[in-house]
């Protein structure tokens, strides 16, 4: 039986039609997972399903929950049998302690206390969170807080799970641990779940459809197994996980692999091929010289980094991957001089960074805090180095850095209200009209659609040509093997490993990009799903 | 932790009112001195000897300042001692300002307990008696303050990194930091306060009858002691507002029975009795294991 059905749903906000004509249905149990391109009506059609959260606007359609008209409901029921998850920690919090937050919605709801108690001491014990339970909530790390806040949720003991970009905020480890809880609470406890998210390299294992919208229309309701069939020609297909692009580059279809165990045997019945590797450039001058590098936080602390020595080149773009923790964005931050080493220097240009004329920017892990206005356009003219010139040059030297990185929809937008991708690339245009010689780039990825990350790759490649050397700190894995011409890993203070991105994920077993897993022992040095896609080619043209 | 904290807030509450009303009616000499050694006592207790010592040094500057500055201004009385400026500094004056210095130190010491034993949740429960909503919005300032930290650190990382301060003039330094500053404010007070659709979608307002998590019971024994503490109250002070002690022009002798000081001795130390029973039981305990 259809827990949820939406029957032709539509929403304009002012002359914006911001959804048209949608309709599907969800099973009682299912999970399933919406996806589409940035700005394409998801959150918005999650928020028409969650009463308390519709924004004002006009909505015309039927909504149907348990078979019952959705707006002749009771408040209480929408309130407790919906839960609903937002992509910004902060903005779902509400209490100050961890215990007060799971309480807060059953407080609510009028729960007696013995009662609580034992729904609190439940969800607690399941998601494992009972020895934070008194601790602050602002205490907590990003994906702490997502799991308070899913716990929270949950306790309330909702029919459904509406969750908005859930991982959005989070780094990938934490995002991909969170995923896993979903399917696990999917699994055992029978939750239907419609969830909104770019991730799908973890979500298309586990769930049972996927529906895909653009422009706020429903385009395709389908299984993982066939959503590629529908994107064939379309960029979209490179958000499906790594098999599948493979899969259909190749011109196969219907019966795709998607997982990385179902994508090596498909790959088994090709010829082995070794793909060659790029002739090495001739190198640059060395740009950024960091010799025997200290750094600590204070006296009493660990070194995050020790006797750290590389050199960046001109016209590089460097990847540094690793673990959480390790110190990559404190070695970005001492780069850019905000953190001083205690022993050791940096040198840019082979003088010391007091004395380099040069400019070097740094993009922040959250992107929000470079914001200081109520629009994109507002935020880019008061970037420093605009906000003095006369104003023609600046309306038309901002327009076009909008034009560049196609932000120019966004321009009346708040900045603090954009979806994640596109917070960052507004930062983005903020930064590049600094115009930096060197670029410190910290998660640049983190929130992205597919199509924005390849938009970024683009923009980092064409600034390269203008040799700007950008320096990226990262966790996607498959973003450094598309972007970089060199990665290294940060790892127990220093880094190591330095290469060209082939060899770096070729010799990786464990830390390395599915492409290069699935190639693995057949196709050396393919690293992204478009390398194995040559290197079968390369086969065939010689057989 | 401490035991004697451990008791329901609402008598804490009434307890140390009983003891800093007390002493303030009573402005006796020796009721004061109980008051102010029984809070210095349990403040060793909360902090160990090495942290509190350097309060009580620190806190005896301050005893000092007031018992010497007091009958430098104040002339009155009947008995001079010596003359400064060709001021009568009088025995009067002299002993209430040894009083008052040491009211005033002891309310400092109360005060600072009670800081260390009244946690947010004791806060909280005390509020949601008056009012859930009320609870509910101390509970939302509360994550203000760290919030904000947070955001102020991490904004003036990011701005820094890219060079908004890379300015010469100072005033214009200071204007941007201001300016960031204020940003910050409204932002986190946005991320803080302004979510009623979150509220509302937690179910929030839905229904009057709002339940509680944590109740903090109070006990029969709770309710005997704060019976106790009113009427202890309302004794005392209907006795001192017939017979507060009187420094001017001379000081009149209030002499209570021993009796008194002993029950009143009982109620300042009690903090500091309790604890001691507590730690002493609690060692009998690990010694039988």
């Amino acid at each position: 039986m259809a827990i949820l059905t939406v029957e032709n749903l539509n929403f304009r906000y002012e002359e914006h039609h911001v959804l048209q004509d949608v309709s599907f249905w969800i099973k009682r149990g299912e999970f399933v997972t919406l996806f589409g391109p940035t700005g394409s009506g998801k959150s918005t059609l999650l928020k028409m399903l969650k009463r308390e959260m519709r924004p004002n606007g006009k909505l015309s359609g039927t909504v149907y929950f348990n078979g019952e008209k959705f707006d002749e409901l009771p408040a209480s029921t929408t309130a407790t049998a919906i839960g609903y998850m937002m992509q910004n920690p902060d903005e779902q919090m509400v209490m100050e302690k961890v215990w007060q937050e799971l309480a807060f919605g059953l407080e609510n709801m009028g729960v007696s206390t013995e009662d609580m108690q034992r729904k609190i001491a439940e969800v607690a014990s399941f998601f494992g969170i009972q020895n934070w339970l008194h601790d602050s909530m602002s205490d907590l790390s990003g994906g702490q807080k997502q799991l308070v806040n899913l716990a929270a949720v949950l306790a309330m003991e909702p029919d459904i799970l509406l969750l908005d970009e859930p991982t959005s905020q989070l780094d990938p480890i934490a995002a991909s641990e969170f995923l896993s809880l979903l399917e696990k609470i999917n699994r055992e406890l029978g939750m239907t779940m419609l969830i909104v998210e770019h991730r799908l390299e973890e979500l298309l294992p586990v769930c049972d459809r996927v529906l895909y919208m653009e422009n706020g229309s429903l385009l395709y309701d389908t299984t993982p197994k066939s959503i590629g069939n529908s994107l064939l020609e379309h960029p979209m297909l490179d958000a499906l996980t790594t098999a599948m692009r493979v899969y259909y580059k190749l011109g196969f279809r219907d019966e795709t692999p998607i997982t990385v165990r179902d994508g090596i045997d498909f790959i088994r019945h090709y010829q082995p091929a070794v793909l060659p590797t790029e002739p090495m450039k001739k190198k640059h001058p060395p740009l950024i010289t960091v010799k025997n590098l200290y750094f600590r936080y204070n006296r009493k602390s660990d070194d995050l980094l020790a006797d750290m020595t590389f050199t960046v080149h001109r016209g590089e773009i460097f990847t540094i991957v690793g673990g959480n923790g390790v110190g990559k964005s404190s070695l970005l931050k001492v780069l850019a001089g905000l953190h001083k080493p205690y022993a050791g220097k940096v040198w840019f240009d082979d003088v010391a960074p007091g004395k380099w004329k040069g400019n070097i920017v740094l993009l922040p892990q959250n992107p929000q805090a470079l914001f200081m206005y109520s629009t994109v356009k507002e935020e880019l003219i008061h970037a420093v180095p605009v906000q003095k010139l006369p104003k023609e040059q600046r309306e038309s030297i901002v327009s076009s850095m909008m034009k560049q990185l196609h932000i120019e929809h966004l321009s009346e937008r708040n900045p603090f209200d954009l979806s994640g991708g596109e917070q960052q690339k507004t930062a983005l245009a903020k930064l590049l009209l600094h115009k930096p010689d060197i670029l410190l780039l910290d998660e640049p990825t983190k929130g992205m659609d597919v199509m924005s990350k390849q938009e970024v790759t683009q923009l980092i490649r064409t600034l390269q040509k203008q040799h700007i050397t950008t320096i990226i700190v990262t966790h996607d894995i498959e973003f450094a093997a598309e972007v970089s011409t060199r990665v290294g890993m940060l790892f127990d203070q220093s880094l190591i490993g330095i290469n060209h991105p082939k060899t770096f994920f070729t010799s990786n077993r464990f830390y390395t990009t599915a492409a290069s897993k699935i190639a693995r022992g057949l196709f050396p040095y393919a690293i992204t799903a478009e390398d194995i896609v040559t290197a079968v080619n390369l086969n065939n043209r010689r057989n | 932790m401490s035991a004697f904290s451990n008791f329901h807030p609402i008598l804490l509450l009434v307890y140390v009112t009983v003891v800093v009303v007390t002493m303030f009616s009573s402005f006796h000499p020796i009721i004061v001195a109980l008051a102010l050694i029984g809070g210095i006592l349990y403040f060793f207790i909360l902090h160990g000897i090495r942290t509190a010592s350097k309060d009580v040094v620190y806190y005896f500057f301050v005893f000092l300042l007031i018992a010497v500055a007091y009958p430098s201004y104040v002339h009155n009385g009947f008995t001079p001692l010596f003359f400064l400026n060709d001021h009568a500094v009088t025995l009067e004056a002299v002993t209430k300002g040894l009083v008052l210095a040491g009211a005033v130190v002891a309310t400092c010491f109360w005060t600072k307990s009670y800081f260390e034993i009244f946690t947010t949740n004791k806060v909280l429960a005390v509020l949601t008696r008056v009012s859930a909503n009320l609870g509910i919005l101390v509970s939302m300032l509360w994550r203000f303050i760290p919030l904000f930290k947070t955001k102020w650190h991490e904004k003036q990382m990011a701005q820094r990194g890219i060079g908004y301060y890379k300015v010469n003039s100072r005033v214009e330094k200071f204007r941007r930091a201001f300016a960031l500053w204020r940003q910050t404010l409204v932002q986190t007070a946005e991320l803080v306060f302004v979510k009623p659709d979150v509220m509302k979608a937690r179910g929030y307002g839905m229904t009057k009858a709002r339940t509680q998590y944590r109740v903090m019971r109070f006990t029969k024994r709770d309710g005997i002691l704060t019976i106790g503490l009113v009427l202890f109250l309302l004794y005392y002070i209907g006795y001192f507002s017939q017979h507060q002690t009187q420094y001017y022009p001379e000081i009149s002798e209030q002499t209570l029975g021993a009796g008194h000081y002993v029950i009143i001795g009982l109620l300042m130390f009690y903090p500091f009795i309790y604890e001691a029973k507590e730690s002493v039981k609690w060692r009998y305990l690990q010694s039988k294991i």
